[in-house]
């Protein structure tokens, strides 16, 4: 990553980045598993795509977490990095949020209703 | 090839008081001066394009707005018979698209074209010539767009125009087909904003405004662009499939064809959305700069808030459900679209109430001009509209007042709220700037309580209208339902709208005087970079900066630029010019020639409209002929750029000496075809939603494996595009040691292969007995087909242009940026090729 | 109760009249008071915090000594615009989420299925039996049992529509292609109206319907009726009316028990027992059907029905009676 741009936005981007990922798997799972309701499989009583979606938002947060520590750690030591790792950190914080919020329903709400 | 431009890295002399040279300043101005009379259209500087541009966009709402007027009327009363249901189905329609895509998007866009430079302390934007062709095809587009309604022939379908309604079996008139191909010539001068605003946010800042320093609207506009260029293909892209099916038969829509009418809807809504933020956005960045300078101090929480608008862009994404949940969508699904429209909540939050806390910090406040009061005005209004905006993200709630008219309220209240009361901050505090006159403090005042008052009057009871169960776009209602009263009192609260902005418009009348030499000046005493003293040419000099408001931190400034101590106080040679710098430290990296007046910017959008427009009328050869003209002129604008360092450096102000001339990625020109390239990709993204969202809602429709071509038939197209890309790398690395025999040969071979790739994807399946009507799978596979031909048919053009440049020696190794371009939309189309190929070969057979 | 509350706060607005017969404020369903329990829980909360804002900014504007240190700071940015928000939210969300959960749990099957076929742009009605087998069909005017569950199957094979009756339930799309559901519960028995609520073109403005919610013995009884074939001429002028009817009317409409078997518009074996005419836009009389067979094209302009200006006035009459006599 020697590209100054590169270097500068991702860890910005980082974070939604990984919510946009979680969001688009999560729906597109969702979609086609009530879809197609006979090839609909279970495990412990609950249907293994509801436990791929709860798995991914804890693999979401994982890796905003990750990405938080490991890529600002990497910021260019310009002025401005102070400025960067602020907006960061707040992106981080806020796509954290909206993943947990958006895998909570996954244990309230009737999948295909 | 480096990454990074060749920079000068000595540091640069202070800005001494040294003075001039005798007649830099006259130079200066004669090279930005615009042409006379009838001449001065062709003008490209941003300073003419911007004022055209919101003058036009202001029209628009205008009109709109007394569509809407038009409406209200006949919604007063009962039974009314004004207006029959015809008319008043295309009023409805009109009043939306006009206000959504020739009003709001090009307003907000036409801010940013006349005041971004300035506020980047920029001379121009990088691609004037752009910026003039998105101005004069919309206009053009969207006033002939516009007079459709005088013919009876405006669009009935909804500003969203759903199918089937709007398929042929049930719209068999030429009214849809307006709408689609209409929007077109629209949705192109957006993008081309975008990339250009892009590019100028990124790469043509003042020397010293690193990323901390860049001023809110500038970062609010830079997401713009972002969210302009991931979601305004999807619409065409759906614009496109209903034009197809309407005109050839291809069943995208129709569900007795494997189609799926919540297809166009899915496409709509995951640009729909976005589009309010694309709105929205601005608006709030235009906030985010009258606040602090109303304020006299610096916005509280800048960190927080471009935090704040890079997360509403992103989260923006991700709602286009939500106006889907009464289409039986399975609930799981539109729980996660609830969540993340409580998460784009939190981040409009942060905005309100950093600005709230840079209020209360304010030392100068007080008496309350009427820029501020526009502002208390959109606080009142865009606060309520966003709480409402919570109320129907929960699912259950709006199962209720989805398609009534609480919705109706609703989204009034966040628009013209969240948009139009900023726009008219923003008109009465950037005027003088513009103007030799500053508008009317008083006649503001009647214009604002005219509209604060008019706007809840009519908006406010429209909640409980909708709650007491009128839905949406009626042209009429019965008496015995009870609902007069409530229209009544909206209708009287329309004209008193109607009334404030007459007022607005009388004043501008009044006091408005175009002058880019003789403005009113920094009657507000800012703090940011637009407000120093400038002319035609921006400021006298580009200044280095050391702070986010540089008129307030940096003393003596002014008089420092003024006296053109600081970077490029002339005009090189006798032309316009700008500064590029970095991306990250906005270091000076070299000096950008900018073309000045020119015809053919104003003649391709003629050119472009005039296509579109007898497209939809079926006139095919004058159609063809108009498209004809608009290549032709692009080529001949084109022609003239890139000529390579024929100059030595140039003397750039404060001892420093820059290049001419970039090569390679660290041009301007290569960052705006990255941006393109990040368009094409969008569009394609929206094509492989379309294949995959078809076979999920209709796999009936899909083939079986066997059914499938041969896989000869992929390979053959997969080789033959790899095949290509490699020729095109073979001829870059040979132009690059000055022997042009690979590209001359190379190039119509390269298009050869690419063009057979896509015919053998087509024959292949036409072998198969598979024609386009047959299904929407058959449909999609052949649109997917179809768009890469159309990039292929790009590159060709391309790729013969950039042949023909360098048989006239206008192309060599220090000066090939139609060589890079050509090159990084070539090997993007073979990536995209191989995606497409994939996709409908090899997940097919796995899916089948 | 909340709603109560409001119907008597905009009983005082001179358009409240007739508010109630379509009107989310006046649930009289199972769905519908969720709904408005949830609209005023989150009304109150919206309004509070609206007045909250304001309150604040009212406090930024005047600056009073001490304020301007808490106010103009991040500390504050920090804690009103992420913390509070996302305190507020996260207990909107569960709220929210629990309550969609609720109103989608299948519970009781539905003690009736009703299939529900929008037209541009009228209802065409038909109740099914277990076997999804159409006991028989109507048009624009639902009875349901009140009391218990009853379950709306939607379809549309023109464009697309929405099922909405606001005193019972939340709408649902009809979409070409696809096939919803919606379950509704009346308390008690009532009439409500709908009104189709999704711009399906010319005459949107004019697709109404009416859903009766009666007691259970009443339900039956009407149910019976309605499987019965039409009721036989009882005179002379009723047999005319039937055979202008026959020859003008039968190849669009169906009487069943008569040779007229037309399937394009609404099938009239019972439609002088139905509430209005027209969906919801005309009164049910004779007059009115008059009014419609010679004039449809005036009253719902575009509709598929041509206007039948060349019967005589004599023929209009008897038809009207035919049709009215058809309880």
């Amino acid at each position: 990553m020697h590209n100054p741009l590169l270097r500068a936005f991702a860890p910005l981007l980082a974070g939604p980045l990984v919510w946009a990922g979680h969001f688009l798997f999560v729906y597109a799972l969702n979609g086609v598993r009530c879809a197609r309701p006979g090839m609909e499989e279970y495990w412990l009583g609950i249907a293994v795509a509801s436990w791929a979606i709860g798995l991914a938002g804890v693999l979401a947060l994982a890796a905003i977490g990750w990405f938080h520590r490991h890529l600002r750690a990497r910021l260019p030591a310009s002025g401005d990095a102070r400025f960067l790792r602020s907006v960061a950190g707040g992106l981080s914080l806020l796509s954290a949020v909206a993943v947990i919020w958006q895998t909570l329903p996954v244990l309230l709400v009737p999948a295909c209703g | 090839m480096t990454a990074r431009a060749a920079t000068d890295d000595r540091p640069a002399k202070p800005a001494g008081p040294a003075p001039r040279p005798d007649g830099e300043l006259a130079l200066l101005r004669q090279a930005w001066r615009p042409p006379r009379g009838w001449r001065g259209l062709a003008e490209v500087n941003n300073n003419y394009v911007g004022l055209l541009y919101i003058g036009t966009a202001m029209l628009f709402f205008v009109l709109a707005g007394v569509l809407a007027l038009l409406m209200r009327t006949q919604l007063a009363v009962p039974d009314n018979d004004l207006i029959g249901h015809d008319l008043y189905n295309q009023l409805f329609t009109m009043h939306g698209t006009v206000m959504m895509f020739l009003f709001a998007v090009p307003a907000v866009e036409a801010v940013a074209v006349l005041i971004l430079p300035n506020m980047l302390g920029a001379r121009d934007l990088p691609f004037p010539r752009l910026s003039a062709y998105a101005y004069w095809a919309y206009a053009v587009g969207g006033i002939v767009f516009f007079c459709s309604i005088f013919a009876g022939l405006a669009p009935q379908g909804g500003w969203f125009m759903y199918p089937p309604l709007t398929s042929t079996a049930y719209s068999p008139a030429i009214n849809a087909d307006l709408w689609l191909l209409g929007i077109g010539f629209i949705e192109i001068s957006a993008i081309a904003g975008a990339v250009e605003l892009a590019v100028g946010i990124l790469r043509t800042r003042a020397p010293g405004m690193t990323l901390d320093r860049i001023p809110v609207f500038a970062w609010v506009m830079l997401v713009f662009c972002g969210m302009v260029v991931i979601a305004f293909p999807a619409v065409i892209v759906g614009t496109a499939l209903l034009e197809l099916e309407r005109a050839f038969g291809l069943p995208f829509f129709i569900a007795d064809k494997g189609g799926d009418p919540l297809l166009w809807q899915h496409l709509f809504w995951f640009f729909g959305h976005p589009e309010v933020y694309i709105i929205f956005l601005p608006a709030a960045g235009m906030v985010s700069m009258i606040v602090p300078a109303m304020a006299g101090r610096p916005l509280i929480g800048y960190r927080l808030v471009v935090m704040a608008v890079v997360a509403t862009g992103f989260f923006s994404l991700g709602l286009w459900l939500h106006h889907m949940y009464t289409t039986g969508i399975p609930q799981l699904s539109l729980s996660f679209a609830s969540a993340s429209s409580m998460a784009v909540a939190v981040p409009t939050g942060v905005q309100v109430f950093a600005w709230i806390a840079t209020i209360a910090a304010a030392v100068r406040l007080r008496p309350l001009r009427v820029p501020t009061l526009f502002l208390l005005g959109f606080f009142f209004v865009f606060v309520l509209g966003g709480l409402t905006g919570v109320m129907v993200a929960v699912v259950p709630f709006d199962m209720q007042v989805h398609d009534t008219y609480f919705i109706v309220a609703h989204l009034h209240y966040v628009l013209f709220g969240g948009m139009v009361f900023p726009l008219f901050a923003a008109f009465y505090y950037w005027t003088p700037l513009f103007s030799r006159r500053a508008l009317s403090e008083r006649a503001g005042r009647w214009a604002f309580w005219l509209m604060f008052i008019g706007f809840n009057v009519a908006f406010f009871p429209m909640h409980i209208t909708g709650l007491v169960g009128m839905p949406r776009r009626v042209y009429t209602y019965a008496d015995s339902y009870g609902w007069g009263a409530l229209n009544m009192v909206s209708t009287l609260g329309a004209y008193v709208i109607a009334a404030g902005v007459l007022v607005f418009v009388v004043d501008l009348i009044r006091n408005f005087r175009p002058s880019a030499d003789g403005n009113a000046g920094n009657v507000w005493h800012a703090g940011t970079l637009e407000w120093l003293p400038s002319g035609a040419h921006g400021p006298r000099s580009i200044p280095e900066v050391t702070g986010r408001e540089p008129l307030w931190d940096q003393p003596g400034l002014v008089q420092e630029v003024e006296a053109g101590s600081h970077y490029l106080p002339g005009a090189h040679l006798g032309r316009r010019t700008t500064l590029i710098t970095s991306a990250i430290d906005a270091r000076p990296e070299y000096v950008l020639q900018l073309p000045g007046p020119g015809w053919t910017p104003l003649v391709a959008a003629l050119g472009t409209a005039g296509f579109f427009l007898l497209l939809t009328a079926k006139m095919m050869v004058p159609s063809a002929l108009c498209g004809a003209l608009a290549v032709a002129m692009i080529v001949r604008w084109l022609w003239d750029a890139d000529t390579g360092a024929r100059w030595p450096h140039a003397d750039a102000g404060r001892g420093r000496q820059l290049p001419l001339h970039c090569e390679g990625p660290a041009s301007h020109s290569w960052w705006a075809t990255a941006i393109l390239v990040i368009v094409c990709a969008s569009l394609f993204g929206a094509l492989v939603f379309t294949y995959l969202f078809l076979w999920t809602t209709s796999p009936e429709a899909w083939p079986a494996p066997s059914e499938l071509p041969g896989a000869a038939w992929p390979l053959a197209s997969a080789a033959l595009l790899l095949g290509s890309s490699a020729l095109v790398a073979w001829a870059g690395r040979r132009l690059a040691r000055e022997r042009h025999g690979a590209l001359r040969l190379g190039m119509p071979l390269a298009i050869a292969l690419a063009g057979v790739a896509v015919a053998l994807e087509v024959q292949g399946h036409w072998q198969t007995g598979l024609r386009p009507q047959d299904s929407a799978y058959a449909a999609a596979v052949y649109a997917l087909a179809g768009f890469q031909g159309t990039l292929v048919i790009v590159l060709c053009a391309i790729g013969l242009f950039t042949v023909a440049r360098s048989v006239a020696g206008r192309l060599g190794p220090a000066h090939r940026a139609s060589l890079h371009v050509m090159r990084l939309l070539w090997h993007y189309t073979v990536a995209q090729g191989l995606a497409g190929l994939a996709l409908v070969h090899v997940l097919a057979r796995q899916l089948g | 109760m909340p709603y109560r509350v409001s119907i008597a706060v905009f009983a005082a607005l001179p358009s409240s009249a007739a508010a109630g017969v379509q009107s989310v404020l006046d649930p009289k369903g199972l769905h519908a008071d969720r709904v408005a329990d949830m609209g005023w829980v989150m009304f109150a909360g919206a309004a509070l915090i609206f007045i909250g804002v304001l309150a604040v900014l009212a406090v930024a504007l005047y600056q009073p000594p001490g304020w301007r240190g808490r106010l103009g700071s991040r500390g504050f940015v920090v804690a009103a615009g992420i913390g509070l928000p996302i305190v507020v939210l996260s207990a909107l969300l569960f709220y929210a989420f629990g309550t969609a959960a609720q109103l989608s749990r299948a519970g009781m099957p539905p003690a009736v299925r009703i299939e529900v076929s929008a037209e541009m742009w009228w209802w065409r009605v038909r109740y099914l039996d277990s076997e999804d087998g159409v006991l028989f069909e109507t048009a624009n005017d639902i009875r349901i049992p009140a009391g218990q569950p009853v379950e709306f199957v939607l379809k549309s094979d023109n464009v697309i529509h929405s099922f909405w009756v606001p005193n019972l339930a939340g709408k649902v799309d009809m979409v070409p292609g696809h096939v919803n559901r919606l379950r509704a519960q009346a308390h008690e028995p009532g009439r409500f109206r709908g009104q189709c609520a999704e711009y399906c073109g010319a005459q949107h403005a004019k697709m109404m319907f009416e859903v009766q919610a009666m007691a259970a013995a009443d339900f039956q009884a009407w149910t019976a009726a309605q499987r019965l074939p039409a009721r036989e001429p009882g005179d002379a002028r009723l047999l005319a009316g039937k055979r202008y009817f026959m020859r003008a009317c039968a190849q669009c409409h169906t009487i069943r028990g008569t040779a007229a078997a037309g399937v394009q518009g609404p099938d009239l074996t019972h439609v002088g027992s139905r509430s209005s005419l027209a969906a919801g836009v005309l009164d049910n009389n004779i007059g009115s059907l008059a009014g419609w067979i010679a004039g449809s094209q005036h009253i719902k302009p575009g509709n598929a029905m041509p206007s039948f200006n060349q019967l005589s006035g004599e023929g209009l009459r008897a038809i009207a009676q035919y049709m009215e006599s058809l309880q």
